[in-house]
């Protein structure tokens, strides 16, 4: 099947046009009318990026202790101040050093902790990718999955088909103890 | 004589019958003798037997107060209420290790007991390696660290328990975690013993399907447990920091929720076998990294209650694990031939796979967050401290796929799937999710990610509930009414719709989770007699403060009016509450008022006089689903565990009549 006879289906039609409807509707809410975030999103924000220095392993965001409040109001002090996020947490790595940040950042040594989990990723993607190629490669299994619907039973002539449907019918709801009835209802 | 030298008598012989235990089931196997196996098997019993009498010396020890015993005094006081002072016997190091090698005795006499008719050259070894882990953990409670030592001065009264443990949550948390890392034992058993005897087909699989899935029920609980205990007490407003040890006790879950489904593909198709063993052997290597990680110490966490030497006996014991197990791998590789191969990655086999990529991915992005604090401080001398945030990025988009795929997965064929059929399943929930991710932005939902995840479990959803109507359907065709009809599905097929289940509860859970992350609004202030503060629409009015008498601890509270849009709720109170013995340990008393799908949360964090407190008001929305989610999960896990009808045997017969009948026709 190419792409022109795929288009032609009303089914795809329609998935194509929902499709762009739900992107429409993105386009407009999120990009065009997006809103910015308040003092007390952006000091949450950045507190949870930064370590309590006096707690086991607990964000100044989360931690109740006193330094953490006071750090959290020098942070909402600066937002206010008109400081960008990262210039904020700049200053305060600046005065506590790199241990100060939960987040690792991007550059140097603590770039392993990110590309470890991607890396790992992609390992396993291609490991699972040369195995599908190999399974393609081996005999292709009939398509199980059809119901009566489907092109591949066409083969068979309406009368069988039917006959098929009841026996097929039958045999599954005598394996349910279900009360047989003559194929009105639908499977 | 004290109860702990009971104690000590009974967990020694414990350890001598499970040497013997040892010994007798592998020469029996070895030497193929029946009877020597029987001894090995009711040696187990025996251990079991003496470990039970162990806890109960070790508990009688406290219930008694004899602040004689070591253990005793450091973690109990006579002030405690009398259900802590009993559940105090698995708060510390000594007394979980006993908690646990107890537990683990018990599933292994029940082990043995259920499959004695299980493949005959399996079950000798399945009782080896079970009591060599008790012979691991009794070694360790002899000579390690034991519970029943001695003092030779008698205290008057005990140090008391640490306060954050004097929580109802603390009741049942811990046991409940202990006891799941202690059940994945059985199928590791198992597969050790596969390995050791050859005997790869697919019985050893379902022998321990239901042990698993007991297993992994357990370890739900207790992971859940623990969120609602970090909830209840804690005072952040949520429920998973992603802290070290939350994180350990999650890898064990993330393995063994990746088995459950391959071994589906190796039952059905018999392919996935290396991966399988992998998998059970990683669980429970995973479940023994997280008790070392726990007891050493090496990694700081909010849970660090316990700290010891210990941590380097299960390491060694890890290595041996690992070593053990890797090398019977190798051994046999060659026997580990699929049977089957895979025909198409469009299929539930692909499905299968691609949910334990992701769920392996997970987990190995957890682990690697949980170690690289170790990493960078014996490499670059600087501790590195990895948050909440770095899980969050990396997990939070794999758990969305994952979802995603728990939608498509289970409504894919066996071997290859038709597109027509995969249209026909689908295009109901696509257009479902297509309403939601309309809906969503119109109705003021501005966070790109959170519509992304909500339209991910909508469609989830729908596929799961499609799926299950198209089955009452059906049914009700045969003359049904829809109540019975439901009924029946789930009654007849417990595995297939339990896991629906468990689906489910996952996505509510997800749901939950996706409102507390993104909708979540937060305040403090420092309020005065009589004045409010306004979050998210709730109103909260401090009204006083007062002081307060309970059993072995002293607590401050403030009162507080919480109104809506003008209209009183309710009154709550929040405070802090000083234990006897503690005084620099406050423990938070927090107060969480549900109103519909809102948690207000309110956090005191030090109340001035009794016209001041400082307080810190969370608004949760959504968050109740998670414990909802949580209880489907579990409903739906107890499900798939709960033992089959059995068939009924006219079925052998049944096939020929038919085929006669359908020629006939």
């Amino acid at each position: 099947m190419n792409w022109r006879t795929l288009l032609r289906q009303r089914s795809i039609q329609v998935a194509l046009a929902v499709l762009v409807t739900v992107l429409a509707v993105w386009i407009v809410t999120f990009a065009v009318s997006a809103r910015p975030r308040s003092v007390e999103q952006r000091t949450h924000d950045i507190a949870s990026q930064l370590r309590c220095p006096i707690c086991n392993g607990e964000s100044v965001a989360d931690s109740s202790t006193p330094i953490a409040q006071q750090m959290r109001s020098v942070i909402r002090q600066d937002v206010q101040a008109g400081q960008s996020d990262d210039q904020i947490i700049a200053s305060f790595r600046t005065s506590y050093g790199d241990s100060i940040l939960l987040r690792p950042p991007l550059g140097g040594f603590t770039a392993i902790i990110w590309f470890g989990p991607v890396v790992a990723l992609l390992a396993g993607i291609a490991i699972v990718g040369v195995a599908a190629r190999e399974w393609r490669r081996a005999q292709p299994a009939p398509v199980l999955a059809h119901s009566l619907d489907d092109e591949a039973a066409h083969d068979l002539s309406p009368d069988e088909r039917a006959r098929l449907m009841a026996v097929l019918r039958r045999e599954l709801a005598e394996d349910e103890g279900l009360r047989y009835s003559s194929g009105k209802e639908r499977l | 004589m004290h109860f702990s030298d009971l104690g000590m008598i009974a967990q020694t012989l414990a350890l001598v019958f499970a040497l013997y235990a040892i010994a007798s089931s592998a020469l029996g196997a070895l030497l193929d003798r029946p009877a020597l196996v029987a001894s090995g098997r009711r040696a187990l019993y025996v251990v079991a037997a003496f470990l039970v009498t162990a806890c109960a010396s070790l508990i009688l020890s406290f219930t008694t107060h004899d602040f004689g015993a070591r253990y005793v005094y450091e973690h109990s006081s006579l002030a405690m209420p009398w259900q802590y002072t009993t559940t105090a016997f698995y708060s510390g190091q000594e007394g979980s290790l006993l908690y646990w090698a107890t537990t683990l005795s018990l599933f292994a006499a029940l082990a043995v007991t259920l499959h004695r008719r299980s493949p005959a050259r399996l079950m000798p070894w399945v009782a080896v390696v079970l009591a060599s882990i008790l012979g691991f953990l009794l070694i360790a409670l002899n000579l390690v660290s034991t519970p029943f030592a001695r003092t030779s001065l008698v205290p008057l009264d005990g140090l008391g328990l640490n306060p954050l443990l004097q929580d109802p949550g603390m009741l049942v948390h811990p046991p409940m975690l202990l006891l799941g890392y202690m059940s994945f034992s059985v199928p590791f058993a198992f597969a050790i013993a596969a390995l050791i005897t050859g005997e790869l087909d697919s019985g050893w699989l379902r022998s321990i399907r239901r042990w698993t899935l007991a297993a992994w029920t357990i370890q739900t609980t207790g992971l859940l447990l623990g969120a609602w205990w970090a909830y209840h007490v804690l005072g952040w407003g949520g429920y998973w920091g992603w802290d070290p040890v939350e994180n350990a006790a999650l890898l064990p879950w993330l393995t063994a929720t990746a088995f459950l489904h391959s071994t589906m593909v190796q039952e059905r198709r018999g392919s996935l076998k290396v991966w399988n063993l992998a998998l059970i052997i990683a669980t429970f290597a995973l479940c023994i990294f997280g008790t070392f990680e726990v007891r050493s110490g090496i990694i700081s966490s909010v849970h660090s209650f316990a700290y010891s030497a210990i941590g380097g006996v299960f390491l060694g014991f890890l290595a041996v694990v690992l070593l053990v197990s890797i090398g019977l791998f190798v051994y046999r590789l060659p026997r580990l031939r699929p049977e089957h191969e895979f025909d198409s990655v469009v299929s539930r086999e692909g499905s299968f796979l691609l949910n334990n990529l992701l769920l392996t991915g997970i987990a190995f992005a957890t682990f690697w967050g949980t170690l690289f604090p170790l990493l960078s401080s014996s490499f670059r001398g600087q501790t590195m401290t990895v948050g909440a945030e770095f899980y969050q990025q990396v997990n939070g988009p794999l758990f969305a796929i994952l979802i995603l795929v728990m939608g498509i997965g289970p409504l894919l064929a066996w071997r290859r799937a038709s597109w027509t059929s995969v249209w026909r399943n689908f295009r109901w929930p696509a257009l479902v999710a297509a309403v939601v991710a309309i809906a969503l932005p119109l109705l003021g939902v501005r966070d790109f990610w959170a519509v992304i995840g909500l339209v991910i479990c909508a469609f989830a959803a729908t596929t799961i509930l499609y799926e299950v109507w198209r089955g009452v359907r059906v049914r009700h065709g045969h003359g049904e009414g829809y109540p019975q009809a439901a009924l029946m599905l789930f009654n007849r097929h417990r595995v297939r719709y339990g896991g629906y289940l468990v689906h489910m509860g996952l996505i509510v859970l997800a749901v939950g989770v996706i409102g507390g992350h993104f909708f979540q609004t937060q305040r403090e202030a420092q309020l005065k007699r009589g004045e409010s503060l306004t979050v998210a629409g709730y109103s909260l009015r401090f009204d006083r403060a007062f002081g307060e008498s309970e059993a072995g601890a002293d607590a401050i509270k403030a009162q507080f009016t919480l109104s809506r849009d003008g209209k009183t709720l309710r009154q709550i109170e929040a405070g802090q509450r000083t234990f006897a013995g503690f005084p620099d340990q406050p423990v938070s008393i927090i107060s969480i008022s549900t109103f519909g799908l809102d948690d207000v949360y309110v956090f005191v964090s030090s109340v001035d006089g009794a016209d001041a407190a400082s307080v810190r008001v969370f608004v949760n929305p959504l968050t109740p689903l998670v414990w909802m989610g949580g209880a489907l999960m579990l409903l739906g896990g107890i499900l798939c565990w709960w033992p089959e009808r059995r068939r009924r045997p006219a079925l052998i017969e049944q096939p020929v009549r038919r085929e006669r009948e359908a020629v006939a026709l």
